[in-house]
């Protein structure tokens, strides 16, 4: 692997059940994903995306394959060093319920940190928040935030520990454009300014235009890559599955 | 509904589990004591007394003079006159040891009711009888040689006859029988051997027992007394103890109510969404609170019946615990009208109390709910519910300390209390946490922090659930209190009253011989020898409590103050305290009236424990009377070695012989078995409460699936999700113990002082063991709950709802 190459899946399979009941979810992609490089994963429902994402961010085992983050096989670590790499190098955003209800704005960005008995770097907290735009709201509960804030606070918990990999599962799949777009942006400028790797499941082609590659996953499998996408190529890409799946 | 009813509950059985188990405790509680009580009951049902009126003196000291017997013998309707000379008499068996209850141990006159079944009736002095269940538990046969101890004194003797006593209440409940002839048996139980202690009388046909006591009186003079058999029969002790029973399984029983409450209303709140799709599609609210109490009536029935099952063999184990097993063994009723009803009573009543408020909630969730999503509704504002505990509170904290002056007023402060603060729970939850965040923030990081908010997020099932184990610490703690207080007391009032180095006195119901002072006097290494003989000095209405002493040698064992006279002149005299000398006008020289006129020799300060208002030199204390103590000064380092001598001297098991620090220690801890006894009936009430906080974390846990999912995703190791479940819990736990603990040594420190004069002892060490208790019951009630949330896949948290 190259120095420049912070994940990557090597035939990653994923089969749930046995047998006669056996469903293949994941029939061995590969893929890898350089520093600063923010990658949409698209296909259509079933298509196994957010399964690839799962395995590769170490929140699901793959019964094939295998998975790097960077340079450790995700394979050969143990219980608790997998929970040890998730708390370091992967931020996670899911679509919702990112956060603890129970934990102010500020005590869930810097959970991971909390976590691992860290002390945030101040610096680079303040700057992350500053990015987010949540200054004025550190105190707060996430029910007295909007979906829009506690997704841009779920983005600042991703980026706080400064991990190798940012996985986002639909992260804005419960928001509305305008403040999805923010969403989107702040990943695009974490990747383009500060080196950030995103990789971000997601079946919308506008949120897809943000990346800067887009992976087209279709029945477990790798079956196109576009580099520099835009809303309407995606658009145009994906029509041609659901012309497939007509057939 | 009913097929509805157990088809839900079965869907959810693991949640239905807890309080399943909570209220079969409560159930088998009462079952078990009313069984046990009423199997006790038959069994002394069973033991008529063989007489109908039983004529007694009324002050224990009179003879039963043999002129009174013949006098009954005229009076109309009386059948059979059979004058009784009773008493104590101790059996010994192989061992040395005595045989059943000290209290029950009776000695008797044989005489022709008793019906042999094996050698003959004893003749002489050293010849005895003894019932059969004595010799079956003893292996005592016939022609056996062993020791008896009547009035004090061990004696040997050998059995000539065994003979069947199962009427007799005192062989029943596991007693002994000891039958001497008449001639024996007079000289050692009646007043002087000419007289008999009672007289036992049967009717004549068609007289009643009442007519004959009425015929008897009317003969009498004051001094005897006529009792029916029906009367000396009432319901005695047992029932007592299983009132006493009851009173702990209605604990029991009252916290269990907490548990199913909890249960039910997190179900609600879980299903809230299905509730309001029956609503959605035309359900009425009655029918889903109807469907609720369904469930709650099928969980209490369930409970019912194994709780009765397990209620059997809880009376089988109090039948053992109790000494009435030591009799011939009670036959356990294992079915009983009376029980059965309480049982379905309390398990079907309790269990549809506790669930109907969550019912109702539950049948009034609107519709729409079935259209929302996320997160289970945050509880209502505590405001009016913390009002009302303030208002329960203060009234209950009022009539507890007007319990100081009106004791009564503890029984209606004291549960009044205890209701206003497991209302406030919810607040000192919510206070208690709001101290806590901080330092365990700072002790456990945000695992802290988690576990302190978590406890917050729901007050009212921190408070509810912290409650359940509330209610058992509070009544510990209100009985540690004054039992603790009270045996301090002792220990001190022991430690203060003499200077002996050893002390002997009799085991309840058990007595001094008149001569062991002297034979312990006749020891090496004696330094002095004095007894306490209880004297009565009756003068008009007003009498004086004396002690008769060894007058020679009283200084040595007593630092009295004396203010006037000297002690050195008692063998002509009585010695008075300054109080009674003050409250009579003497002074030395007055001469004391009443039935022991003696000159006033000395007046003295008596030291705080010193129960004696008068001494008086033991030779006048009444002929044959039994000192209540013996107290010994050994000579300089040879304490040790007289008191084994004296043991051995003197070879009985009904005397105790005690070192001061042994004496001093068992003061204090006479307490210990009623304080065990109590602890081990409250367990019951605080496994419930353990229990009730197993179940809330359990809810609580499978509730939080996607928080833990969440937060194993960003980093939460395994073992550290236990981490934060069990400081949840053992907050949970000592919030409960610290409330209890506070309103049950408010209670207890009243209960104290509302006797005056004993000082309260607060027993630190106690209370902070219940406190340890109650945490580590907190660690254990996560450990499954943490069993279970180590597991849940981190995948849960990221599926939602559109996945």
């Amino acid at each position: 692997m190259d120095q420049r190459t912070v994940a990557a899946a090597d035939q990653l399979g994923k089969v749930y059940g046995t047998g006669q009941a056996a469903v293949t979810a994941l029939a061995g992609v590969s893929a890898r994903f350089q520093r600063g490089e923010f990658t949409a994963v698209m296909g259509p429902s079933g298509s196994g995306k957010s399964t690839f994402l799962h395995c590769l961010a170490g929140l699901d085992t793959p019964t094939s394959g295998k998975a790097w983050i960077g340079g450790v096989d995700l394979g050969s670590l143990t219980e608790a060093k997998l929970t040890r790499l998730r708390r370091e190098k992967i931020g996670f955003v899911f679509q919702s319920f990112n956060l603890l209800p129970t934990l102010t704005a500020w005590e869930n960005i810097v959970l991971p940190l909390s976590l691992a008995g860290v002390r945030p770097d101040t610096a680079w907290t303040e700057q992350v928040i500053d990015a987010v735009g949540l200054a004025d709201r550190l105190g707060h509960r996430p029910s007295e935030l909007s979906g829009g804030q506690q997704q841009r606070v779920a983005c600042a918990r991703a980026l706080v520990s400064r991990p190798e990999i940012i996985a986002a599962d639909e992260p804005t799949g419960n928001l509305d454009s305008r403040t999805g777009a923010q969403i989107l942006g702040l990943f695009q400028m974490c990747a383009r300014q500060w080196g950030q790797t995103v990789v971000m499941v997601t079946h919308d082609p506008i949120a897809a235009g943000y990346a800067d590659r887009v992976l087209f996953l279709a029945d477990g499998r790798l079956v196109d890559e576009m580099a520099r996408p835009t809303a309407d190529r995606v658009l145009d890409r994906m029509r041609r599955f659901d012309a497939q799946a007509v057939h | 509904m009913f097929r509805m009813a157990i088809r839900s509950i079965l869907a959810v059985k693991v949640r239905f589990l807890l309080p399943l188990v909570a209220v079969t405790l409560g159930v088998a509680f009462v079952s078990g004591s009313l069984l046990y009580g009423a199997s006790v009951q038959a069994t002394l049902d069973r033991t008529q007394p063989d007489f109908a009126v039983q004529v007694s003196p009324r002050v224990i000291t009179t003879p039963v003079p043999a002129s009174l017997v013949s006098q009954l013998r005229g009076v109309p309707g009386v059948g059979e006159v059979r004058p009784v000379a009773e008493g104590r008499a101790f059996i010994l068996d192989k061992n040395g040891s005595l045989v059943g209850p000290p209290v029950l141990a009776g000695g008797v006159n044989y005489d022709g009711h008793h019906r042999l079944v094996g050698g003959q009736e004893p003749a002489s002095s050293d010849q005895i009888a003894i019932d059969d269940w004595t010799a079956k538990r003893t292996g005592y046969q016939v022609g056996d040689q062993f020791r008896v101890v009547v009035g004090g004194t061990a004696r040997q003797v050998r059995l000539v006859g065994i003979f069947t006593a199962p009427d007799d209440a005192r062989v029943a409940q596991g007693g002994t029988l000891t039958a001497f002839d008449e001639a024996t048996a007079r000289n050692l139980f009646a007043k002087s051997p000419d007289s008999y202690t009672a007289v036992n009388l049967t009717t004549a046909p068609g007289t009643s027992e009442g007519t004959l006591a009425a015929n008897v009186s009317a003969v009498l003079s004051r001094d005897f007394v006529a009792d029916t058999a029906t009367e000396m029969t009432k319901p005695g002790s047992d029932n007592k103890l299983t009132e006493i029973l009851l009173v702990f399984a209605g604990v029991a029983l009252f916290a269990s109510v907490f548990l199913v409450a909890n249960t039910f209303t997190m179900l609600s709140a879980a299903r809230a969404r299905e509730h309001a799709l029956l609503r959605a599609v035309g359900a009425e609210r009655r029918y889903v609170l109807r469907m609720v109490l369904t469930e709650a009536v099928v969980l209490g029935v369930v409970a019912t019946v194994l709780g009765y099952l397990l209620g059997i063999g809880g009376a089988a184990l109090l039948s053992s615990l109790f000494s009435v097993t030591d009799g011939p063994p009670v036959e356990l009723r294992v079915f009983g009208v009376g029980p059965v009803l309480a049982a379905l009573g309390v398990g079907v009543g309790v269990t549809v109390l506790a669930a109907y408020v969550p019912a109702r909630r539950a049948g009034s969730i609107p519709p729409i709910a079935a259209l929302r999503t996320g997160l289970p509704p945050s509880g209502k504002s505590l405001r009016r519910r913390n009002i009302t505990g303030l208002v329960v509170t203060g009234l209950g904290a009022l009539a507890t300390v007007a319990g100081l002056s009106t004791q009564d007023l503890i029984y209606f402060g004291a549960p009044l209390l205890l209701i206003g603060l497991i209302i406030l729970t919810p607040l000192f939850g919510v206070w208690l946490t709001a101290l806590l965040r901080r330092p365990m923030t700072r002790l456990a990081g945000v695992r802290g922090t988690l576990a302190v908010e978590n406890t917050r997020r729901n007050p009212r099932r921190t408070g509810v659930t912290a409650s359940a184990l509330m209610i058992g610490l509070s009544i510990c703690a209100a009985v540690t209190v004054p039992i603790a207080s009270v045996a301090a007391q002792d220990a001190q009032r022991a430690d203060t009253g003499d200077r002996a180095d050893i002390r002997v006195t009799g085991i309840d119901f058990a007595e001094i011989g008149p001569d062991t002072a002297a034979q312990i006097a006749q020891l090496p290494d004696v330094a002095a020898v004095t007894p306490y003989v209880p004297v009565n000095i009756q003068f008009g209405r007003d009498w004086l409590n004396a002690a008769g002493v060894n007058a020679a040698t009283i200084g040595d064992f007593l630092s009295l103050h004396v203010q006037a006279g000297s002690l050195d002149r008692l063998a002509d005299g009585i010695a008075v305290s300054s109080t009674e000398a003050n409250r009579h006008n003497w002074t030395v020289g007055s001469v004391v009236p009443g039935n022991l006129p003696l000159p006033v020799v000395a007046i003295f300060d008596a030291p705080d424990g010193f129960r004696y208002e008068a001494l008086v030199d033991q030779s006048r204390a009444p002929a044959g009377e039994s000192p209540s103590t013996i107290l010994v000064r050994a000579a300089p380092g040879k304490t040790d070695s007289l008191k084994a001598d004296i043991q051995r001297t003197l070879d009985n098991p009904t005397l105790v012989v005690r070192t001061r620090a042994e004496y001093v220690e068992a003061a204090g801890g006479e307490l210990d078995t009623v304080l065990n006894v109590l602890y081990a009936l409250l367990s019951i009430s605080v496994l419930i409460g353990a229990l009730a906080v197993v179940n809330t974390m359990t809810m609580s846990t499978m509730e939080r699936i996607r928080e833990i999912g969440l937060l194993r995703a960003v980093g939460l190791a395994r073992r550290q999700v236990g981490t934060i479940l069990r400081l949840e819990s053992v907050i949970i736990a000592v919030l409960g113990a610290v409330a209890g603990l506070v309103a049950g040594c408010v209670v207890g420190a009243v209960a104290v002082r509302s006797q005056g004069g004993i000082p309260i002892v607060m027993p630190w060490d106690r209370l902070g063991l219940f406190v340890v208790v109650t945490a580590a019951i907190g660690i254990l009630a996560a450990l499954w709950p943490a069993w279970k949330a180590a597991r849940i896949p981190i995948l849960q948290a990221v599926h939602t709802d559109t996945d």
